[in-house]
């Protein structure tokens, strides 16, 4: 019996031995001892709640690119990037507490944002905290202007920017549509957003009139007051004559599309530009009941011919079930690849080295190569236009038919600095 | 026309969801007295289980009727089994602990959201028969909201109907009024209280399913409409059934007109009502003349 222990104790030590040097000779996540230990990127992101595709999906993306650049052999002579996600819930103070959770870990390189209103929360503690953040999906200008650190670096596309493209594309693809409406959250980067678009689509168009301004609480769950609002204001022919800017996103923009299916809501108006990013998300979601509609936002995986959005594509399909990247992943890989070019000029994962790099950085995206402005960190990217619409012949009930790129002018990069 | 008969269906559409979900709050609480913190996640059940009932397809109303009343159903079986493994222990408990173990339950639902479901977020379309808008004085309204008015006054009506004209309705309200009473008169109390909690779950379940082609389907479904629900339960006057439905017309049409005549209004039309109310008559509109204090 003892004879048998014995054996017994032996075989499990053998089969952990073994299990173990598996692990370590296999694992992506796993620090090579000789050179190093892994360098932790802290991921805070929704992964809860109503925008918890916002997080999830870019969790997706940010996995390829840690993935991509671990099998190519680490960084700093062969150390591992690893991932550690936070729930930013859609709240400052979680997003606040997630910043210190991270940093007692000694996790000072962070990246994500979905909301800006959390970022504007988190940045401030972080830069007293020594950490450099990267906001993925956070667009609001202050961020970039009158509230900006310089731990801060952007990959996301700024209100500013957008605001500048969006004139340009309209006026190009609809000359003819002169009114607008908006559907917007009435928070600080609607408000913001729709301003920066009048005034830059009356820079353009001479004739450009506003119709209606309808702003929703982000609490609402009752939107068809709202609708009947815009409805009981728009003149009968507006299916042909007028366009409504929706700067609305997860949830709220889903349920203005259900909630105003009865009233024909969106053959009101013969321009549906929505300014939000994730919205194969939403046409996941409302399948055939995908409105017509046009989407302003930093990525679309038909609209660049690199060889790293064919890279990105293809790993991403692969991990995913053959789901292609959407903005939210893309702007989450970016973001690693942002850390990584940094990291490397740096020849440090310290974080005031890797914040003192972030001026004038060019990072390699799926967009083609990125240079973040030298004073705000705000990425020079780019805005794709693509076209969504119903398609019951698909299996998932929708496509994208079109995507139009527009690189803003230069001087567009630097927003106003108040 | 247009400015008055649009506020008012969509006022009165949006009350009667209110009302089918506080309805069951208010019971739940006139009966056993719990605030039941659980309620909005039994609401996002009957929602998703509406959606896998009818597999997120578009389907003829009575189709998708028939898998609202399903999904509505199963909610009640739930319910009931909570009341039995959760909700009978915390009756005599001091309010407190008892919210925290209806919140606690509600954390399960929204946890068994994700895990069964997914993150992903779902749509449910509207019935095939009720996609249009329908011509009421030359004024469009959404049909599927004159259905949810049919369906509010239905159910507003049945349980008028049960809780003052039926016997069942008579142990009820005898349980409601004096427990220790009514089991020594020989009623089961445990099974009026296992009994009613089905029924308020059942209505929550309800709501959710005739929610589902309005609001895309993820776990934050259980916060949705439960704030307005606890709004209306204040302002109607706790375990009141006629209240609820009082005030979710109040609430209902206020927000409807405020919308449309001053937005900037609106997103606190709620709470200056249940401050409004509360401050006159803390009970609320049909609520106790007197607060237990318990």
């Amino acid at each position: 019996m003892r004879h048998l222990t014995i054996r017994l104790e032996t075989v499990l030590v053998s089969v952990f031995v073994i299990a173990a040097a598996a692990c370590g000779g296999s694992s992506s996540n796993t620090g090579n001892a000789a050179a190093g230990p892994p360098i932790k990127l802290g991921m805070i992101d929704t992964l809860s709640g109503p925008t918890a595709g916002v997080g999830t999906d870019g969790q997706k993306g940010a996995k390829v690119a840690v993935d991509e650049i671990n099998k190519a052999g680490g960084i700093l002579g062969g150390r591992k990037f690893e991932i550690v996600p936070e729930d930013e819930q859609l709240s400052p103070t979680a997003s606040v507490k997630a910043v210190r959770d991270l940093s007692s870990q000694s996790v000072n390189l962070l990246f994500g944002f979905t909301s800006s209103s959390d970022a504007l929360a988190a940045v401030p503690v972080a830069r007293q905290l020594g950490m450099a953040v990267v906001a993925s999906h956070a667009s609001a200008t202050p961020l970039r202007t009158t509230q900006f650190v310089p731990n801060f670096a952007a990959v996301a596309n700024s209100d500013y920017l957008s605001a500048n493209a969006s004139p340009d594309f309209l006026r190009k693809q609809f000359p003819n549509i002169h009114t607008w409406n908006v559907f917007s959250y009435d928070y600080l980067t609607g408000h913001e957003g729709w301003n920066l678009f009048k005034s830059k689509m009356k820079d353009r168009d001479p004739q450009f009139t506003v119709n209606k301004e309808v702003f929703i609480p982000q609490t609402a769950s009752d939107l068809t007051p709202y609708i009947t609002s815009m409805l009981g204001a728009l003149p009968a022919d507006s299916g042909s004559s007028q366009g409504v800017y929706i700067f609305l996103f997860g949830a709220g923009e889903v349920n203005l599309f259900k909630q105003g299916a009865p009233y024909s809501l969106s053959s009101r108006f013969k321009v549906i530009l929505t300014s939000g990013g994730g919205y194969e998300a939403l046409a996941n979601t409302l399948k055939t009941d995908t409105p017509s509609s046009w989407v302003g936002y930093d990525y679309s995986y038909k609209g660049f011919n690199t060889t790293m959005n064919k890279q990105f594509i293809k790993d991403f399909e692969a991990a995913n079930g053959g789901t292609p990247p959407d903005t939210w992943a893309e702007q989450s890989y970016s973001a690693v690849y942002l850390y990584k070019t940094a990291i490397e000029k740096a020849k440090s994962d310290d974080p005031t080295k890797v914040i003192a790099t972030f001026g004038g950085l060019s990072y390699p995206t799926p967009m083609g190569t990125i240079k973040l402005d030298s004073k705000t960190h705000q990425a020079f990217v780019p805005l794709t236009f693509t076209h969504f619409e119903p398609d019951p012949t698909s299996a998932q009930g929708w496509k994208e038919s079109e995507a139009t790129v527009i690189w803003p002018p230069a001087s567009a990069a630097i927003p106003p600095s108040s | 026309m247009n400015a008055v008969i649009l506020p008012l269906v969509n006022g009165v559409a949006f009350a009667m969801l209110m009302f089918i979900v506080a309805s069951g709050l208010t019971l739940i609480f006139g009966v056993m007295r719990v605030v039941n913190f659980a309620h909005g996640g039994f609401f996002a059940l009957g929602a998703f289980l509406a959606f896998t009932l009818a597999a997120g397809r578009r389907l003829p109303f009575l189709e998708f009727a028939l898998a609202a009343l399903a999904a509505a159903i199963v909610c009640a079986f739930l319910g009931m089994i909570a009341e039995v493994l959760v909700f009978r222990r915390i009756y005599h408990m001091a309010h407190s602990r008892a919210l925290l173990a209806t919140y606690a339950v509600l954390l399960i639902l929204q946890g068994s959201l994700v895990l069964f479901w997914g993150n992903n977020p779902r749509s449910q379309p509207l019935p095939s028969d009720f996609q249009h808008a329908v011509v009421i004085l030359g004024v469009p309204a959404a049909s599927y909201n004159l259905l949810l008015i049919g369906v509010g006054v239905v159910v507003g009506l049945y349980l008028w109907l049960q809780l003052t004209h039926t016997s069942v309705g008579r142990m009820v309200r005898a349980v409601a009024a004096d427990r220790m009473m009514s089991a020594s008169l020989g009623i089961n109390v445990g099974l009026v209280f296992t009994g009613m909690f089905g029924v308020g779950v059942f209505l929550a379940g309800l709501g959710g399913a005739l929610a589902s082609p309005l609001f895309q389907l993820d776990s934050s479904l259980a916060s949705t409409l439960v704030l307005e629900s606890f709004a209306v339960v204040l302002v109607g006057g706790l375990g009141s059934v006629t209240g609820a439905l009082i005030a979710a017309l109040i609430l209902g049409l206020l927000n409807s007109f405020l919308v449309a005549y001053d937005p900037a209004l609106a997103d606190f039309s709620l709470y200056l009502v249940m401050a409004g109310v509360l401050l006159v008559r803390p009970t609320g509109l049909l609520g106790p003349r007197v607060l237990e204090s318990r």
